[in-house]
């Protein structure tokens, strides 16, 4: 069984048509890479998959169950507990320590706060960034802020990782070290990546490859 | 989310979030204490009772005058003092307001941040109601340690003065009692419902208040912030206005119909205290109708304006009529207010010059000083109020478009154009609110207060007086004697004027003092350019590379 379907999920904007009857399957562990020009639908297509906007046709399940018609809250929690997000410039709390930052979700959740900051400091460790633990983010270079939010999405162990554009902002090298590192976790913990790009580089880091263009599958691609 | 975490997030804000809080727990320590005051006025025994002699006319006993002055032993000032402390609590209600938005834009965005780590809507919501509650919280319990400490460190009796008398007769009759007198009512405790009001009620409003205010934020869980659009400003406030006045009016005539016939009235607290929630409804109505009208100039100015910085600055005001409402919030409440006791020292002099004619004052002069260096103080409390609210306002929008105004600059907008854009923005909200502030300020005592009475017919009879009996007066209303003896070494005659009114009485109105109004706008409209110059020089006046850096 799959753990996150779309069926024919369409979204407009005004006159616009950002996406056109997009059909999409993801199974467990397997990453998928999401590909097309500036304009393209993807990152449409990705708040839509998370939950973050309803389509305005067509149906998301998530493991097994209905997503897009839950209440806010519940996506909200269903993102929290299920599903990690990883944007571009990582969108970390300014005023927040990198390990309360990775802590962050836990807290969220309830847990207590010596809890949290233990797998804060555990998943921070993973991705060589242990030292930098009590550094706030104007003190972490772009590379560095982006393996702490890589910490922060993975923290609660999510079955489905969305990452937008991840590497975008980081230089070829800093960029590889994130990537090479969200696949080992993702393999280690088989979380499932719907990953968005438009550099062919990092496409080639991914099971398969589906290329949207006016909001409308072309091609999907095994690798 | 455990009560820790949620501490945790609250305050894990930066500088200006500090900043904000501290101006929080100020503002609420400031309108505790005014709540506390109120509440003790409205708990101060009588000093005064009316005695019903047999056969005759009732008259007032005072019968424990406990304070120094007229103005707080007077049962018949009692009310107004009331209405002045309870007006007293909004400028601090407003400057919570006010520092409330400092930093919003910054605290929006940390609050999709953690939408983006799961928080949900609610979560979100619950963590700003939280800082807010807990820094108002703070002023309230800070308040209520500082109330006792004040009224101990106030309570100062003196044995100078008469405690009480009373008047019977045609004649005078003392019965004279020395005993402590204080200057301030000191000596009674606030009334009992003032301390859960301060203890629980502001924070809560607060708190309220505060995740009202971000029903039009969505803070995406993408770490975007997006505000709903909204529609056009309405005129619904207008309303308001129009409700208080009404209000005010009704209570008027409520107040005179309890006054009987022989010159005593029925308790007259109820209508002064609606006559309070009439002035409220002003102070609300005004800066709520404020965004509409800085649309509608927005609307004129662009279009007959034609220079760069006035589009900017009606674009600006179009795009968000509410920003500059809020800057202003403090500066409007405060033009109603300040013209409200403008015109009501406008009526108090009124009242003495008409009545003076005919021997009847407002009271002795220690007392007119007094309650017009009540009023003096009370204008200026309320001008430093504004004054630091308008300049929170101004800095934060100005640090809130540093990145949008460094864009034009390296686009090679001139930094006058963005200075002069500014200032245009706010005045376009700025000049038709203070004159409707100061339009409906000075209305409120013309409404509230009693008509001065002049009568039509006037006899005016002449006495002259010395050692040996009465002597004629002059056509001046001077003795004849006086005159004649001054320089001769002999005692001098006294010429006493006499003006018996016969009526039929009507209403007087004092002359509009359009020249003090206009001291008042031009002082309130120079006010908001100098807190616009200075919040350029704190937070907004940066060059494009600098703030083009800034994130």
């Amino acid at each position: 069984m799959s753990l996150l379907q779309a069926k024919g999920i369409s979204k407009r904007y005004g006159l616009t048509d950002a996406l056109v009857q997009v059909d999409l399957t993801l199974g467990a562990g397997e990453v998928l890479a999401v590909t097309g020009p500036s304009g393209s639908g993807k990152s449409t297509l990705l708040m839509c998959l998370s939950g973050i906007t309803r389509p305005d046709a067509g149906e998301v399940w998530f493991a097994g169950a209905r997503l897009d018609d839950r209440s806010e809250a519940s996506r909200s929690v269903l993102r929290r507990t299920e599903i990690g997000a990883l944007l571009q410039h990582g969108q970390l709390v300014p005023e927040l320590t990198a390990a309360e930052n990775v802590a962050l979700p836990l807290l969220l959740g309830g847990a207590r706060k010596a809890g949290a900051l233990a797998a804060a400091a555990e998943w921070l460790g993973l991705f060589g960034v242990a030292p930098h633990a009590d550094k706030r983010p104007g003190e972490l270079s772009g590379g560095q802020q982006q393996k702490v939010a890589l910490a922060r999405a993975m923290v609660t162990q999510p079955r489905l990782l969305f990452a937008d554009e991840p590497t975008g902002s980081l230089d070829s090298l800093a960029g590889e070290a994130v990537l090479a590192a969200m696949m080992a976790a993702a393999r280690e913990l088989n979380t499932a990546i719907l990953l968005i790009t438009h550099d062919a580089t990092v496409a080639g880091y991914c099971d398969r490859e589906l290329h949207l263009r006016d909001g409308r599958v072309l091609a999907g691609v095994a690798q | 989310m455990r009560p820790a975490t949620l501490l945790r997030l609250a305050f894990a804000g930066s500088l200006t979030d500090r900043v904000r809080a501290g101006l929080t727990v100020i503002a609420a320590a400031l309108a505790g204490l005014a709540i506390l005051a109120t509440g003790a006025v409205l708990n101060m025994a009588p000093t005064e009772r009316w005695v019903q002699r047999p056969g005759g006319q009732p008259y007032l006993e005072q019968n424990d005058w406990r304070y120094t002055t007229t103005f707080l032993n007077s049962t018949g000032l009692r009310p107004g003092l009331i209405v002045m402390a309870t007006v007293c609590i909004l400028p601090a209600l407003f400057l919570i307001a006010q520092a409330a938005r400092l930093g919003g834009p910054a605290r929006d965005r940390r609050l999709a941040t953690m939408r983006l780590a799961g928080a949900t809507p609610q979560q979100s919501r619950a963590i700003a109601a939280a800082e807010q509650g807990i820094a108002v919280g703070l002023g309230a319990l800070l308040a209520m340690a500082a109330f006792p400490l004040l009224r101990l460190a106030l309570h100062r009796p003196t044995m100078e003065g008469v405690r009480a008398g009373g008047w019977e007769g045609d004649g005078v009759l003392f019965t004279p009692y020395s005993g402590p007198l204080l200057p301030l009512p000191t000596d009674t405790a606030p009334a009992w419902w003032s301390w859960p009001l301060v203890a629980l009620g502001l924070p809560v409003a607060a708190a309220l208040l505060s995740s009202l205010a971000l029903r039009r934020v969505f803070a995406a869980p993408t770490a975007t912030v997006r505000r709903a659009r909204r529609a056009r400003p309405r005129l619904w406030p207008l309303w308001l206005m129009i409700i208080g006045l009404a209000d005010l009016a009704l209570c008027r005539a409520w107040i005179d119909r309890l006054v009987r016939s022989d010159g005593t009235s029925a308790d007259t607290t109820p209508p002064y205290v609606l006559m309070g929630v009439g002035v409220t409804l002003l102070c609300v109505g005004v800066p709520m109708c404020a965004a509409a009208i800085g649309w509608l100039g927005a609307k004129a100015a662009l279009r007959w304006g034609r220079s760069a910085s006035t589009l900017i600055a009606a674009r600006r005001v179009l795009a968000d009529p509410y920003s500059g409402s809020r800057a202003v919030l403090a500066l409007l409440v405060c033009a109603v207010l300040v013209a409200g006791l403008l015109g009501y020292r406008i009526n108090f002099d009124w009242t003495n010059e008409v009545g003076g004619k005919f021997g009847f004052r407002h009271g002795d002069k220690q007392l007119n000083d007094l309650v017009l260096g009540i009023l003096d103080a009370m204008a200026v409390i309320f001008v430093c109020f504004a004054a630091v609210g308008l300049l929170i306002a101004l800095v934060d929008a100005a640090m809130t478009r540093r990145r949008i105004e460094a864009a034009l600059l390296a686009t090679g907008t001139s930094q006058m154009v963005l200075v002069k854009a500014r200032l245009t923005a706010i005045m376009l909200t700025a000049v038709p609110g203070v004159l409707l502030g100061l339009s409906l300020g000075y209305l409120i005592p013309t409404l509230a207060l009693p008509p001065v009475q002049d009568s039509a017919v006037v006899i005016t009879t002449c006495h002259g007086f010395d050692d040996a009996g009465e002597v004629p007066c002059t056509p001046q209303g001077l003795a004849q004697q006086e005159r004649a003896d001054r320089g001769d070494g002999t005692s001098p005659a006294y010429g006493h004027v006499q003006r018996d009114p016969l009526g039929p009485w009507h209403n007087v109105y004092p002359p509009i003092p359009w020249d003090r109004l206009a001291m008042l706008a031009v002082i309130a409209l120079a006010a908001v350019a100098a807190a616009t110059v200075l919040s350029l020089m704190i937070g907004g006046r940066t060059g494009a590379d600098t703030a083009l850096r800034t994130t």
